[in-house]
């Protein structure tokens, strides 16, 4: 359930009717709920799926390349080709600065490890500054050095102040980064809670109200 | 001690590199066992199948002549695997390619002007294209499965072709034989080396190939077309539209050869005749694979595959050896290639069975 909202809030996949109820969905303003994934990344959208490989990134390309899958500013091409070079100058700038582990621009992203690859893609995606930046399970298998790098540039692109959607099925990531919850269930979404008024006791009785409706 | 296949972490690039050698070498051996085992001499063989063709300018003429149509046809379908689009049905694109070519030719009088051969190679490109777009429409509007498509388009394309030239396009002046009449000379491809018989096609296959490698590497549009291809979970998170690579590929793969049967009726055959290619695109699968779907690999690999061919007919007129023989190479070429990209993602590990079945248990508890 989570996955498919996942994928309706990216503009991944769009409803196959223009009716879209009463659900609101803007970026700044300005509406985009009859607008692909391309064009919501260039209202400042930003998306980090759960699968790294497969999904974030081709595992048969290599880093610079797949770069590309969230670029679309003319900056990266001209008449219609790639400028090399240029991409492969960011991707040497983000493997830096974030200490990814990799052998280089041209590396394989199936020749990373989950946690470094996971870096490579927070990094490419926080790199543009987006002001709306939806992310689901972002340290699903990733080691606790690099887990926590991420965690880090989480809270320093709310500092910029983005707004975040995390999906995380991890309590202790949820407490230590939100500002505030909704709990899903059921296929229900629950009202927000602020942070400071939510206690972990709360949170579970709603998150059982599957089993309290099936049991009644 | 046993033998076991594990997954490598990372594909191997040396192997993919590395297992279209040791096809070949494989080929070579099975080729010599067949030969001993017709009670031909195999060294005698070998040598007619791989050295022989290459003696003579000749010889390399016929070489680059029969490279012309493998390599169009495998550049096209090598753009369509990339693409995860699986046509089979080049030969039906190139044998449509070359009744269209083939019908502009006869268009053509004493008095047409010496360019008139582009006219006849253009119509090949936009015929084989279109029977490229029949399959791509058949399976984006019905879901239809295009590698059953396009094997059953090219025996369409065969029929019709038969019909055509034992029908409107007969020689009126033809004793009744199934062919058309010869094209004029303006209609033909010119030749760049004569007294031999290689055309202009040559080139331009290779200007194609230089074309389709910069496509794919340098090019956003085969960017696109390749993560479709590859990861269409990634296309979708891109926002690529993955329609537009089953298009594409198969729209180029038939133009590409539908020029290679216009060049080919407009060349050495010079006119339409019952069967215009020798199973070109099907060999050019063979290609495709070999040369690792490598627009620059694809050239060596149709020009080894055009020696084999070429050395198949020497050995049937100089050895008696069956015509067949060559068709069982390639088929041996291609399984023995596929045979050794197991090694591409797998490697082989000796495994002591004892310390693993210890390992196991020490993993259960």
């Amino acid at each position: 359930m989570a996955r498919a909202i996942c994928s309706r809030l990216s503009g991944e996949r769009l409803p196959a009717t223009a009716q879209h109820g009463a659900m609101q969905m803007a970026i700044d303003g300005t509406d985009v709920r009859a607008l692909g994934i391309a064009q919501r990344r260039s209202h400042g959208l930003a998306f980090i799926p759960e699968e790294r490989l497969g999904r974030a990134t081709v595992p048969g390309m290599a880093l610079d390349w797949n770069l590309l899958l969230s670029r679309r500013e003319p900056d990266w091409f001209s008449w219609g080709f790639l400028r090399r070079r240029r991409l492969a100058a960011l991707a040497r700038r983000l493997i830096e600065r974030h200490q990814v582990r990799a052998a280089g621009p041209a590396a394989l992203a199936v020749s990373l490890t989950g946690g470094n690859l996971q870096k490579y893609v927070v990094a490419r995606e926080l790199e543009p500054g987006p002001t709306v930046l939806l992310v689901s399970q972002p340290t699903w298998g990733v080691d606790v050095g690099a887990a926590a790098r991420i965690h880090q540039a989480l809270l320093d692109l709310r500092a910029a102040g983005a707004g975040i959607l995390l999906v995380s099925e991890d309590l202790d990531e949820l407490f230590a980064l939100c500002d505030a919850f909704h709990v899903m269930s059921a296929g229900r979404l629950s009202a927000r809670l602020a942070a400071e008024q939510a206690g972990i006791e709360q949170i579970g009785r709603l998150m059982g109200t599957i089993d309290d409706a099936v049991a009644a | 001690m046993g033998l076991s296949l594990e997954p490598r972490p990372v594909p191997s690039r040396a192997m993919q590199w590395v297992s279209p050698l040791l096809a070949l070498l494989g080929t070579a051996v099975f080729a010599g066992l067949l030969l001993l085992w017709l009670g031909k001499e195999p060294g005698q063989g070998l040598r007619v199948f791989f050295l022989t063709p290459m003696s003579s300018l000749r010889g390399w003429s016929e070489i680059g002549l029969r490279m012309t149509p493998l390599l169009l046809c495998a550049l096209g379908l090598a753009l369509c695997y990339r693409a995860n689009v699986w046509n089979i049905g080049a030969e039906g694109q190139l044998v449509v390619g070359g009744i269209a070519g083939g019908a502009v030719a006869l268009l053509a009088g004493a008095q047409s002007p010496a360019g008139f051969f582009v006219l006849v190679l253009l119509g090949g490109g936009v015929a084989g294209a279109a029977w490229g777009g029949l399959i791509a429409w058949l399976r984006d509007r019905f879901h239809a499965n295009e590698i059953l498509v396009s094997l059953m388009l090219t025996y369409i394309a065969q029929l019709l072709l038969m019909y055509l030239v034992h029908g409107p396009l007969k020689d009126p002046n033809g004793y009744n034989f199934p062919y058309s009449a010869t094209f004029e000379a303006a209609a033909l491809v010119p030749l760049i080396l004569a007294p031999t018989r290689l055309n202009l096609g040559l080139p331009l296959a290779l200007v194609a190939a230089l074309l389709m490698a910069l496509f794919l590497w340098r090019a956003f549009a085969g960017f696109r077309l390749q993560v479709a291809g590859q990861a269409p979970r990634a296309a979708a998170y891109a926002g690529f539209d993955s329609r537009r690579g089953l298009w594409l590929s198969l729209t180029v793969c038939g133009a590409l050869a539908g020029l290679a049967g216009a060049l080919e009726v407009a060349g050495p055959i010079g006119q339409l005749t019952p069967s215009i290619s020798p199973g070109y695109g099907f060999s050019a699968i063979i290609v495709a694979w070999l040369g690792r779907l490598n627009p620059l690999g694809c050239v060596v690999a149709a020009w080894v595959l055009s020696v084999v061919t070429i050395g198949g007919e020497l050995a049937q007129s100089r050895m008696g050896l069956p015509n067949a023989l060559s068709g069982v190479l390639q088929g041996v070429l291609l399984l023995v290639l596929l045979a050794w990209d197991t090694l591409v993602t797998q490697r082989v590990a000796w495994r002591d069975i004892r310390t693993s079945v210890a390992t196991a248990g020490v993993a259960e508890r």
